[in-house]
């Protein structure tokens, strides 16, 4: 809590640069929830360090706004500011790609959902060597089938505390709840996680 | 996340997660089991969050099985009993001291504080500090330790709970009682040069008995993170932390705000600062967004909410000093004595704020009538404790006459008046503040001068009677001045004790009514004032301040005769002062002070007799109505060139003074009249250029600094009274037209201020009136126009101001004179019926009356000659016969 209370301050006093030296502290949190969330059929075409090079320039835009009232953390902020600035690189791709005669639906607003496609690429991305893969691929595919069968609320809000490391306090910000709320409900999603794992998997109990 | 209501198990989670993120492969069971009473829901739920990190992360796939470890049983020479409480900053086990079979409170740190060993030393560095604190109200430290991977540190156990977990204490006196414990552990703490750093209700535990003690001093520092930016961890808790914590400062004040923010909750039952978010807290927090507790509590005692303020103002500077003053005030209220934190933080608060705010005129009259009522009630307060004081002062000395069987009450007497004497110290320096506040609001509203330029051009005593510049508002203000003198004259009547504040006061009364035209009342105020000083002088001779403020009085006692029109006694005083002065001292003093002071001694001098022969040469022989002095010339001369080597002297060791430098231009000035007087154009134009030669040096070199730009404008339009059939010399207009435009300016910057409008709108007028002797009708009118429309909104400003309302009048007269010259008659009947139909309403106010009605008779008769050229010969006859009858209304003072 601290470090963003420190953050802010010296957003305020040092404006630009310390909104530079912010976002890059946060680039490595920032870059795996442009990984994470960035819609599949871009991969390809878009770089993630390029959408956070157009985070930086909207948060310039918005920074003033957001010292008036900072009412969520600097980290939140910048996250958001992420979301939004990845909404309109999947608008404009996409848009160009429906343009080029393909059926492309247009996002909308909400934040992109994250899919465990999206989480499946990123852990094939990794890979090294074909073993190493083909005992990735079967863990990774256990926990994905288990995330995928929990519901909405379960599967985001495991998927903001591990894949995009959110703090609770940071959960509980974005998600718009009191933190004992938030805590409630990863308590919740990990007891369904556990619960779909050794249901799905017959995996063994630790001993 | 160090609230201890939060989920525990989401906590260790977070923590866990973190340190593989960071690499590490953490040991589950180590997590589980520093938590004994949620080891399996730990375990569980760890397992889990393995997993998904595994996925999360890329790790490599970690052995979900974990290693069995041992829980807690021992540590070191502890027997881990039970577990009784928990939070961020670890858990708290009831355990027994093996060796010597006593009770002991065991805190385990949450094993990823410590990971780095610099941490774990600095964390055993704090403990052992902490142990050294032996006091009432904090927990004892008995021990640090590391055991088994734990580190703990050892307490006392303490039966009861932390602050946090008691009910809401809507008794103030309980609040009040816990706060002197706790501020009297943090006085005695700081003076062992510890700090706690994380005060909060958590943090201090109230026992059955009502005896409060604090606990982990020290440890907020010892879990700060090398780097704050390097990881999350929380240092003290931000709810409760100071702004200048914010920035990594922290001192005794710190620990005095986060007590007054805990009492504060403690009252209120909700944090003073409530946001939610770390962000909106710390918002909160930095600009001091705190509801004051008695909008929330309109019962507590008025005392213990400024108590409360003080202990968490924003700047630490406006904090208590220490916590042990915070302990003092807090049993004030509790005793029901009069608090430190009041009075004079209030009559500071006006003080600065009347320092911040040079053009406080116009601020509202209300701030101000409040500072009076402020300095008026710590006034009264001092003179109550005064008399207790002498009262039990006298009762001790009673009791000490009555032998020996009074010697216990003596003693009692004796402790009553130590600490009345306190109060009655403290109540002297409350005073000082009240009256040097004042001293400052009265000193602006003295300075501020209607233009010179002006007074030598009236032709009647509006001048004198003007309280030009004072607003309705500031003559409100000054009233309330004047009833707050007054009452402490009033009360001071025994004359014992502060002397020299009386005699301070009076001069202020004396200023105030000067400025207020009240002269006969600042002469008398001004002579109370030489009295108590006179009683002064006789007990300090050699004291030289006391000497120079004797001769500034009788000074200013000088001025207000002379505005009064009494040459003779003017000219007297400033005499009988540059006497005193010389007297006093050696001629070759070389102290600033003094010589600054004998050239305005000598300056006051030559302007007195300067106007003395000017008005005796202007009324002529006989003299009608004044009494002025017969000079010598050579005598001014003299003494002019005295006053003026000692300027030039000063100003040779300071050259840069602009007080010297003013005062120089004064000097040069004052010249003037005397040389009108003499009809010595030559000696006229001289004086005048000297001093506009000082005053555009200071301007060009402050060229924002407005005062001066407005004596170089007055000074410039310093033009011999223009006469009905000599026009002004071309370098005369020349002059006038450039003092025109610096007025202008002025004017244009500082709308507000009527003695710029004065100004402008006299230079306006004495260009008109040149015009129109010179024939020049249409710049005449053009100039007589421009000076009633700056005038206008003036009289309708200052509605009883006789000053405006003639300044109006005379221009409205001469602009249809100018009219009429064309022959435009009815442009002149319309003014001059204006005119008068404004002078008719200003008659109805009470100022009106000490004007004489001289001018308005012209006003009359001008209108009788224009309707009597219109051929309205009956309407003129019966405005002669109303200007014959003004004519013969005496005038009342």
């Amino acid at each position: 809590m601290v470090d963003h209370a420190l953050e802010i301050v010296q957003l305020d006093q040092a404006g630009e640069q310390a909104l530079a030296d912010a976002l890059s502290f946060h680039a490595s949190r920032l870059l795996r929830i442009v990984e994470l969330r960035i819609d599949p059929r871009l991969a390809g075409r878009v770089d993630a360090t390029d959408v956070l090079q157009e985070t930086f320039l909207e948060a310039r835009k918005r920074l003033g706004r957001y010292l008036e009232q900072p009412r969520v953390s600097l980290f939140v902020w910048l996250r958001g500011v992420t979301l939004d600035t990845l909404i309109t690189v999947h608008r404009r791709h996409l848009a160009q790609m429906r343009d080029a005669g393909r059926e492309v639906p247009l996002q909308t607003a909400a934040a992109p959902q994250a899919s465990s496609l999206s989480m499946a690429r990123w852990l094939i991305a990794d890979l090294t060597s074909p073993s190493q893969a083909a005992i990735r691929d079967e863990t990774a595919r256990r926990i994905e089938q288990v995330l995928d069968a929990l519901d909405d609320v379960d599967r985001e809000v495991l998927i903001l505390r591990h894949f995009e490391q959110l703090s609770n306090d940071e959960v509980a910000s974005v998600v718009g709840v009191k933190k004992a709320a938030a805590s409630r409900r990863y308590m919740r999603a990990l007891a369904r996680f556990r619960e779909a794992m050794t249901g799905v998997s017959g995996m063994d109990q630790p001993g | 996340m160090s609230d201890s209501t939060e989920n525990i198990i989401d906590i260790v989670a977070e923590e866990f997660a973190e340190h593989l993120r960071r690499g590490g492969s953490p040991d589950i069971s180590r997590y589980a089991n520093a938590y004994p009473a949620q080891a399996e829901e730990i375990r569980t739920v760890l397992e889990s969050v393995l997993m998904i990190e595994q996925l999360a992360c890329r790790q490599k796939p970690v052995r979900l099985s974990a290693i069995p470890a041992r829980s807690p049983e021992q540590l070191g020479d502890y027997r881990i009993l039970r577990e009784i409480g928990r939070g961020g900053m670890g858990v708290v086990f009831e355990a027994e001291q093996v060796t010597l079979g006593r009770r002991v409170a065991v805190k385990v740190l949450p094993p990823e504080k410590l990971i780095d060993p610099k941490h774990a030393k600095r964390f055993e560095r704090e403990a052992r500090t902490a142990g050294q604190l032996h006091h009432t109200n904090i927990v004892p430290v008995f021990g640090v330790g590391q055991d088994e991977g734990y580190h703990y540190y050892v307490m006392q156990l303490i039966d009861g709970a932390g602050l946090d977990s008691a009910p809401q204490q809507n008794d103030w006196q309980t609040v009040a009682r816990i706060g002197i414990q706790a501020a009297d552990a943090l006085d005695y703490a700081h003076a062992q040069g510890t700090l706690h750093r994380d005060i909060k209700p958590a943090n201090l535990l109230l026992d059955k008995k009502g005896v409060v003690r604090i606990t982990d001093f020290g440890l907020a520092r010892a879990l700060e993170p090398a780097s704050v930016s390097q990881t999350n961890d929380t240092v003290g808790t931000l709810r409760y932390m100071a702004p200048e914590q914010f920035s990594g400062q922290a001192d005794a004040r710190t620990d005095i705000y986060s007590l007054g923010l805990t009492l504060y909750e403690l009252l209120a039952g909700r944090p003073a600062f409530d946001g939610t978010s770390p962000s909106n807290l710390i918002r909160q927090i930095t600009h001091g967004e705190m509801v004051r507790l008695r909008q929330i509590l309109p019962a507590l005692p008025h005392d213990l909410d400024t108590i409360l303020a003080k202990a968490t103002a924003l700047d630490a500077a406006d904090r208590y000093a220490s916590a042990g003053d915070l302990a003092e005030d807090l049993r004030c209220v509790l005793e029901d004595r009069p608090i430190r934190a009041r009075q004079v933080s209030a009559a500071e608060q006006a003080w600065r704020w009347a320092r911040r705010n040079p053009w406080f005129a116009a601020a509202s009259a209300s701030s101000l009538v409040l500072l009076m009522a402020v300095a008026l009630l710590s006034t009264i307060g001092y003179f109550q404790i005064r008399l207790a004081y002498q009262q039990v002062d006298h009762a001790l000395g009673e009791a000490r006459r009555a032998g020996a069987e009074a010697v216990a009450a003596a003693e009692r007497t004796e402790q009553e008046r130590r600490r009345t004497q306190e109060e009655y110290e403290r109540a002297d320096g409350n005073l000082t503040v009240a009256l040097a506040a004042l001293d400052e609001i009265s000193d602006k509203l003295a300075s501020r001068q209607l233009p010179q330029s002006l007074r030598l051009d009236a032709d009647d005593d509006s001048w004198q009677q003007a309280t030009g510049g004072l607003s309705a508002e500031d003559a409100e203000i000054v009233q309330s001045l004047l009833r707050f003198y007054d009452e402490f004259a009033a009360r001071n009547t025994d004359g014992s004790g502060v002397d020299l504040a009386v005699a301070r006061v009076h001069r202020r009364i004396g200023d105030i009514r000067a400025r207020l035209g009240q002269y006969e009342q600042a002469i008398s105020a001004f002579h109370q004032s030489l009295k108590t000083i006179a009683r002064l002088r006789d007990a300090h001779p050699e004291d030289t301040a006391l000497l120079l403020f004797e001769v500034r009085t009788h000074n200013a006692r000088g001025a207000a005769w002379l505005k009064s029109g009494d040459f003779r006694r003017a000219i007297e005083l400033h005499r009988y002062a540059h006497e005193l002065i010389a007297s006093h001292t050696s001629p070759d003093n070389h102290q600033p002070t003094v010589r600054y002071e004998r050239a305005q001694t000598l300056q006051a001098l030559v302007l007195a007799q300067a106007e003395s022969l000017y008005e005796q040469n202007r009324r002529g022989p006989p003299r009608p109505r004044r009494d002025a002095a017969p000079t010598a010339v050579p005598e001014i001369q003299a003494e002019f060139e005295q006053a003026l080597q000692l300027l030039e002297s000063l100003l040779q060791d300071d050259p840069d003074n602009i007080v010297y430098r003013l005062a120089l231009a004064r000097c040069h000035r004052s010249l003037l009249p005397f040389a009108w007087a003499n009809q010595d154009q030559a000696a006229a134009d001289n004086a005048k250029q000297q001093a506009i030669a000082v005053l555009e040096q200071l301007a060009r070199q402050n060229p924002h600094d407005l005062t001066i730009q407005f004596e170089l404008a007055d000074t410039l339009a310093m033009t011999p009274p223009p006469s009905l059939n000599r026009p002004l010399s071309k370098t005369d207009v020349t002059v006038l037209e450039t003092a025109l435009q610096l007025a202008e300016n002025l004017h244009q910057r500082v709308p507000s201020a009527p003695e710029y409008a004065v100004l402008l709108a006299n230079i306006h007028q004495k260009l008109g009136s040149h015009f129109l002797v010179a024939k020049q009708s249409n710049l005449a009118r053009d100039h007589l126009t421009r000076a009633t429309g700056v005038l206008e909104p003036l009289t309708k400003s200052f509605p009883t101001n006789p000053l405006f309302q003639t300044s109006l009048a005379r221009a409205r007269w001469e602009l249809a004179d100018a009219w009429q010259r064309q022959n435009q008659l009815e442009p002149a009947r319309e003014i001059l019926e204006l005119a008068i139909a404004e002078y008719e309403a200003f008659r109805d106010s009470d100022t009106s009356r000490r004007v004489s009605a001289g001018r308005w008779v012209g006003l009359y008769r001008q209108l009788s000659r224009v309707l009597e050229q219109l051929g309205e010969t009956e309407q003129a006859a019966d405005i002669m016969q109303a200007a014959d009858r003004l004519r013969d209304t005496p005038r009342q003072r």
